[in-house]
C-alpha cells in the first residue's frame, strides 16, 4: 500500500458554549490514498463537516482543535504556523464548499478569481486567459470566452459551482475536500457535478474527500465512506460492502430511511434524536435509539474494531447487524 | 370506483412581471414576467395525495400558494367542490381556508418565534372558532399528542425545539381545525435524513387516520414516491408528464422525466433506461418557443422547436406532454 | 384589533417573556438604578431640600460649593443642587414625553407602510425622507421658532421631526419579517390582517425601536437642554439643565460650578438611559432566541 495522500489521526476538536463543551469530533482517525474518493457521511451535528475545516484549520472561533495530528507531505498541519498553512491552504488541499455563492467574491470577475488561482507561469496577459478559457472548458462552463467577464452574481447556482472547481483545479491541489458540493443544487445539476468531479479526480489524481448527509451520492462516485456519529467515526468500509452490509445499527438504519425509488421498501425511520453534544455519558452514543443495544453498550468507551478486511466498526454488536436489513 | 375530485385547477396561469423603469417605458420595451406557472390543469381526488415535483424555477411552489390563493392567479380556476376559488374575496373565502391548510418547508421560520406553541394552536382554534375557550387547552394536548409531543411542550417556545419537532408543531397546527385539504411545500426538504424518514411516517399515518387529501410540493423524487398516489412533474411553469405514481416510476415516459430519475443518486443501483442532459433550465422569463425542455432535450426533432406539445393520455391515466414520447417508450413491463 | 393590542403585545414579551428567575443584564441594573436615583431626586427633593429652586438669596451670589450650598450657588444666589434636583424632573419628563408619542406613531407608521407597500409606503417613505434631507436640530429649532418657547411648543417640535427614525427602523424590520413562512402560513390559515401585523409582525420587529427608545432620550434632553440654551425652550426661571448651562456659561472661568454641575447631570441621565437601552435587546429576547 502506498504512501496515503492524507492522514487524519485522533483529531479531536471541541466548542465553548454558554451550555457548556460541546464535543464536536471525538477523536476521528482515516487516512486517504490518491486518487481515491472517500466520503465522510453523517447527519447534522455528526462533526463531518469539523472535521473537514479542522483539516485545513478554518474554524471559527471559538471552535478549537484540542488534539490529534493531520498528516501531510510528511508534516503535521495541526502544529504548523498559519504563514505555512498558508501555502499548503489551496495548493496542496484545496477546498469547496456548498454555497458557492458566498465561497466565490461578489465583486470580482470569473476571469480575475480564476486568475489569482494560477500558479507561476507567464504573466502574459494572453496566456494567462487562455489557461483561463481552458479550465473554464474543462469544468463544461459553455461559452468560456463569454463568461470571462461576468460576476459570480450573473451565473447560476451550478455554473458557480463549477467556477469554484476550476478557481480550485487551477493550482492542481493534491487533495480536495468537498464539502457538500451539490447539496444546494437541483438534483440534475448535481448529477452533471458529481460527474465532474469523477473525471478531474482521474485526470489529475486528487485524493477526494467528500463531505455529505446523501447516501445515494456516496453510492455512486465513493471508493471509501466513514459513517460519523455524534463526533466520532461508527464505520469505514468499501461503498459497495457498506450498503450490501452495514455493520453498525446506525447505518443500517440511515440506509433504512431513505425512501427508495426502486422496490416497495418500507421507510423505516431511526426512533429518537441525536444526542446533545454537551456532557455525553460514557458508553455508544447512539445506545438510546439501537435496536440491539445492550448493558455493556452503556459502559466505557467502545473502540473502532476491525470487523473484517478493510471494514472497521464501533460496534459490540456489529456481527448481528447485517441480518436486521435487508437492502 | 373512481372517487369524486375535491379539487380541480384548470388553466392556470400566474406570472410575475419584472420592474421596469421609466426608460424602459418609454424605449417601448416590451413587458416581461416570469411566467411562474404557465396554464396547468389537473384534478385531486378526494382522500388521495398529489405529488408536485420538479426542480427550482419550475412553478411549483407558486402553484401551491395560488392554490392557497396566497398569490391571485392572473387566469385560470381553481374548483373546490363546486365553488371557483379564484373569484372569491378574502370574506368568501374565510370558511375554505378552515378546509384548506398548509405546512411549509423552513421550520425555522415557519413559527413566530414569540409565540408559544400552545399559544399558536390556540390562536388558529381561536380564529376558527373551534371549541370553547375550556377545552381548547385539552384540544391543544391532543394536537400535540397526535404528532408524538408532550403536552408539557405547549409553554415551550419554537428556538426551543428542533427542526424536526417544529415540522411537527406545523403539522399539528394544520390539523388543529380539521382540514380536509393539506398543502405540504417541502416540508422535510430541510431536515436531516433520520428526521425526514420520522415525518414522513407521520404524514403517512396521519393522512391514513384523518383520511386527508394531500398536495406534496417537493423536489425530492424519492420523497414524493413513498407518499404519494398521482405525481405530476413540472417543468417551467407547465405539467410535463402526470400519472399514477406507480405507472410514473416504473415506466416514465416523459425525457425530462427520465433525466430526473437518471439524476437521483440511488442507494441502489438503477433498473431503467437512464437519460443524462446537460445544460441548465432557462429562465422562467424567456421561455423557449415549441416546447420548452427541447434545448436539453435529447430527443428533440425539428417540431420540436416550433410546435409545443400538448399533455395528453399515452396509456389510461398516464398523460404526458412530448411529441416523440410513443417512440421512445420501453416496451411494457410484465408483472 | 387596536394599536393598543400591537404595544400591550410588545410589552407583554417583556414582562412575559421570562416568566420565573429573570437574569437582568447588568447595564439595565446599573441604568436602572441611576433613573431611579434621579426620580427619586426630584421626587423627595421638596422634602429633602426645603429650599425654593427660585429664592434668590442676592448676598450669596456665585458662592463655591460649601457645605450650606453643595454645590454652590449661581449668580442669583440660587443653590445649584436644589435648581439640579428639580430640573431633573423637568428633563426626564421632557425626554420620555418627547419620545413616547414619536415612538407610538413612527412605529405605526412604519409598521403599516412596511406591510401594506404601495402608495402608503410611497407616501410615508418620501414624508421621511424629506424630513431627513433637513437637519433634526435645525427643524426643531425652526419649529420652535415658529410655535414660541416653552416645554409644549419643544415635544410638538420634537416629536414631529423624531417620529422618522421609528418609522424607518419598524418598516425595515416589517419588510424583513412579512417574507417569513410563518407569515405566509398565517395568511393561508385565514387570520386577518390586523392580527398578523399586531399580535406576530409588529412584537417581532419592534426590538430594534425599543432598543433605539432609550438613546433617543438621551438626543431630546440634550435637544431640549440645547434649545434652553439657544432661548428657545423651557423659559426662565424654570431650573431646566440647558438654560442653567446657558445662564453659567458667562462664568465659566469665575465660577465654574454653575454651568459644569447640570452639564453633569446631563452626561449622568445620558449614560442611565443608554445602559437600560443596551440591556432592553437582552430582555426582549424570548426562550430561544
Amino acid at each position: 500500500m502506498t504512501e496515503p495522500a492524507l492522514a487524519v489521526e485522533d483529531l479531536r476538536l471541541e466548542i465553548p458554549t454558554r451550555r457548556g463543551i460541546v464535543h464536536a469530533v471525538r477523536g476521528v482517525s482515516f487516512s486517504v490514498q490518491p486518487g481515491e474518493t472517500f466520503a465522510l457521511v453523517g447527519e447534522s451535528g455528526s462533526g463531518k463537516t469539523m472535521t473537514c475545516r479542522a483539516i485545513v484549520k478554518l474554524l471559527h472561533p471559538p471552535a478549537r482543535i484540542t488534539g490529534g495530528a493531520v498528516r501531510f507531505e510528511g508534516r503535521d498541519l495541526l502544529r504548523l504556523s498559519e504563514r505555512e498553512l498558508e501555502a499548503v491552504r489551496g495548493r496542496g488541499i484545496a477546498m469547496v464548499f456548498q454555497d458557492p455563492m458566498t465561497a466565490l467574491n461578489p465583486v470580482l470577475t470569473i476571469e480575475r478569481q480564476i486568475g489569482e488561482a494560477l500558479t507561476g507561469g507567464p504573466a502574459d496577459r494572453s496566456e494567462r486567459r487562455r489557461r483561463i478559457v481552458n479550465l473554464l472548458r474543462q469544468v463544461g462552463i459553455p461559452d468560456a470566452e463569454r463568461r470571462l467577464r461576468a460576476y459570480p452574481h450573473q451565473l447560476s447556482g451550478g455554473q458557480r459551482q463549477r467556477v469554484m472547481l476550476a478557481v480550485v483545479l487551477a493550482r492542481r491541489p493534491v487533495v480536495l475536500l468537498a464539502d457538500e458540493p451539490t447539496t444546494a443544487l437541483d438534483v440534475t445539476i448535481q448529477a452533471q457535478i458529481l460527474r465532474l468531479l469523477a473525471s478531474l479526480q482521474q485526470q489529475l489524481g486528487m485524493a477526494l474527500i467528500l463531505v455529505t448527509h446523501d447516501l445515494g451520492v456516496v453510492r455512486q462516485v465513493v471508493h471509501r465512506v466513514a459513517v460519523m456519529y455524534a463526533g466520532q467515526i461508527v464505520e469505514t468500509a468499501p461503498t459497495a460492502e457498506l450498503f450490501a452490509h452495514p455493520r453498525h445499527p446506525y447505518t443500517a438504519g440511515l440506509i433504512a430511511s431513505v425512501p427508495s425509488m426502486n422496490r416497495d421498501r418500507p421507510l423505516v425511520p431511526i426512533s429518537g434524536a441525536p444526542p446533545d453534544l454537551v456532557g455525553l455519558g460514557e458508553g455508544c452514543a447512539f445506545a438510546p435509539r439501537c435496536p440491539l443495544a445492550a448493558a455493556e453498550c452503556r459502559r466505557g468507551e467502545i473502540p473502532l474494531r476491525e470487523v473484517g478486511p478493510g471494514r472497521l466498526s464501533r460496534c459490540l454488536k456489529a456481527e448481528m447487524v447485517g441480518a436486521a436489513v435487508a437492502v | 370506483m373512481p372517487s369524486e375530485p375535491l379539487l380541480r385547477v384548470r388553466d392556470l396561469v400566474k406570472h410575475f412581471p419584472l420592474p421596469r423603469s421609466v426608460l424602459d417605458v418609454v424605449a417601448g420595451r416590451p413587458l416581461e414576467a416570469v411566467r411562474a406557472v404557465d396554464g396547468v390543469s389537473f384534478d385531486v381526488a378526494r382522500g388521495t395525495t398529489l405529488g408536485l415535483v420538479g426542480e427550482s424555477g419550475c412553478g411549483k411552489s407558486t402553484l401551491g400558494r395560488c392554490l392557497l390563493r396566497l398569490y391571485q392567479p392572473d387566469s385560470g380556476a381553481v374548483w373546490y367542490g363546486d365553488v371557483d376559488l379564484t373569484r372569491l374575496d378574502e370574506h368568501g373565502l374565510a370558511p375554505f381556508r378552515r378546509r384548506m391548510q398548509v405546512v411549509l418547508q423552513d421550520p425555522y421560520s415557519s413559527l413566530d418565534p414569540r409565540q408559544t406553541v400552545g399559544s399558536a394552536l390556540t390562536e388558529v382554534l381561536t380564529v376558527h372558532g373551534v371549541g370553547t375557550p375550556a377545552d381548547r387547552p385539552s384540544r391543544v394536548a391532543a394536537l400535540l399528542a397526535l404528532v408524538g409531543l408532550g403536552a408539557a411542550d405547549a409553554h415551550k417556545y419554537p428556538g426551543e425545539f428542533s427542526g424536526g419537532q417544529r415540522q411537527r408543531v406545523s403539522i399539528a397546527r394544520a390539523l388543529a381545525v380539521g382540514p380536509e385539504l393539506l398543502v405540504a411545500d417541502e416540508p422535510v426538504s430541510a431536515l436531516d435524513v433520520s428526521i425526514q424518514a420520522q415525518i414522513l411516517a407521520l404524514l403517512l399515518d396521519l393522512r391514513t387516520t384523518l383520511g386527508l387529501t394531500m398536495i406534496f410540493i417537493s423536489h425530492d423524487l424519492r420523497v414524493v414516491r413513498y407518499l404519494s398516489d398521482q405525481v405530476a412533474v413540472m417543468y417551467l411553469g407547465k405539467i410535463v408528464e402526470q400519472a399514477p405514481a406507480s405507472a410514473l416510476f416504473a415506466r416514465p415516459l416523459h425525457p425530462y422525466t427520465l433525466a430526473l430519475l437518471s439524476a437521483i443518486p440511488e442507494v441502489e443501483a438503477p433498473s431503467r433506461q437512464t437519460i443524462e442532459i446537460e445544460g441548465e433550465p432557462p429562465s422562467a422569463v424567456h421561455v423557449p418557443e415549441g416546447c420548452r425542455f427541447h434545448p436539453r432535450c435529447p430527443w428533440r426533432t425539428e417540431r420540436c422547436l416550433h410546435e409545443a406539445p400538448v399533455l395528453r393520455a399515452l396509456e389510461s391515466g398516464h398523460l404526458v406532454a412530448c411529441h416523440e414520447a410513443e417512440r421512445h417508450a420501453e416496451a411494457a413491463p410484465t408483472a | 384589533m387596536s394599536a393598543d393590542a400591537g404595544t400591550t403585545a410588545a410589552v407583554g414579551t417583556l414582562a412575559g417573556a421570562r416568566p420565573g428567575r429573570i437574569r437582568l443584564p447588568l447595564g439595565i441594573v446599573i441604568g436602572g438604578i441611576m433613573l431611579l436615583a434621579l426620580t427619586g431626586a426630584t421626587v423627595l427633593a421638596p422634602v429633602l431640600l426645603p429650599i425654593d429652586p427660585n429664592a434668590q438669596d442676592l448676598n450669596a451670589m456665585l458662592r463655591p460649593p460649601s457645605a450650606a450650598h453643595p454645590f454652590g450657588t449661581d449668580n442669583y444666589g440660587r443653590d445649584v443642587l436644589t435648581r439640579v434636583l428639580y430640573g431633573a424632573g423637568i428633563d426626564l419628563r421632557i425626554g420620555v414625553l418627547a419620545v413616547v408619542f414619536p415612538f407610538i406613531f413612527g412605529s405605526l407608521a412604519g409598521a403599516f407602510a412596511g406591510y401594506t407597500g404601495g402608495w402608503p409606503d410611497i407616501v410615508i417613505m418620501r414624508a421621511v425622507d424629506v424630513i431627513t434631507a433637513v437637519p433634526f436640530t435645525v427643524l426643531v429649532i425652526a419649529i420652535v421658532a415658529f410655535l414660541g418657547p416653552g416645554e409644549t411648543n419643544i415635544l410638538i417640535a420634537i416629536g414631529a421631526v423624531g417620529w422618522i427614525v421609528f418609522a424607518r427602523l419598524v418598516r425595515g424590520e416589517v419588510l424583513r419579517e412579512k417574507n417569513l413562512e410563518y407569515v405566509a402560513a398565517l395568511r393561508a390559515f385565514g387570520f386577518g390582517r390586523s392580527r398578523i401585523v399586531f399580535r406576530h409582525i409588529l412584537p417581532n420587529a419592534i426590538a430594534p425601536a425599543v432598543t433605539y427608545l432609550a438613546s433617543d432620550i438621551v438626543l431630546v434632553i440634550l435637544t431640549a437642554a440645547s434649545l434652553g440654551f439657544l432661548g428657545l425652550g423651557v423659559r426662565p426661571p424654570a431650573p431646566e439643565w440647558g438654560l442653567m448651562i446657558a445662564e453659567g456659561r458667562t462664568f465659566m472661568y469665575t465660577a465654574w460650578w454653575v454651568a459644569t454641575i447640570p452639564g453633569f447631570a446631563c452626561m449622568f441621565a445620558g449614560i442611565a438611559f443608554i445602559l437600560v437601552g443596551d440591556g432592553l435587546s437582552d430582555l426582549l429576547r424570548v426562550r430561544g432566541q
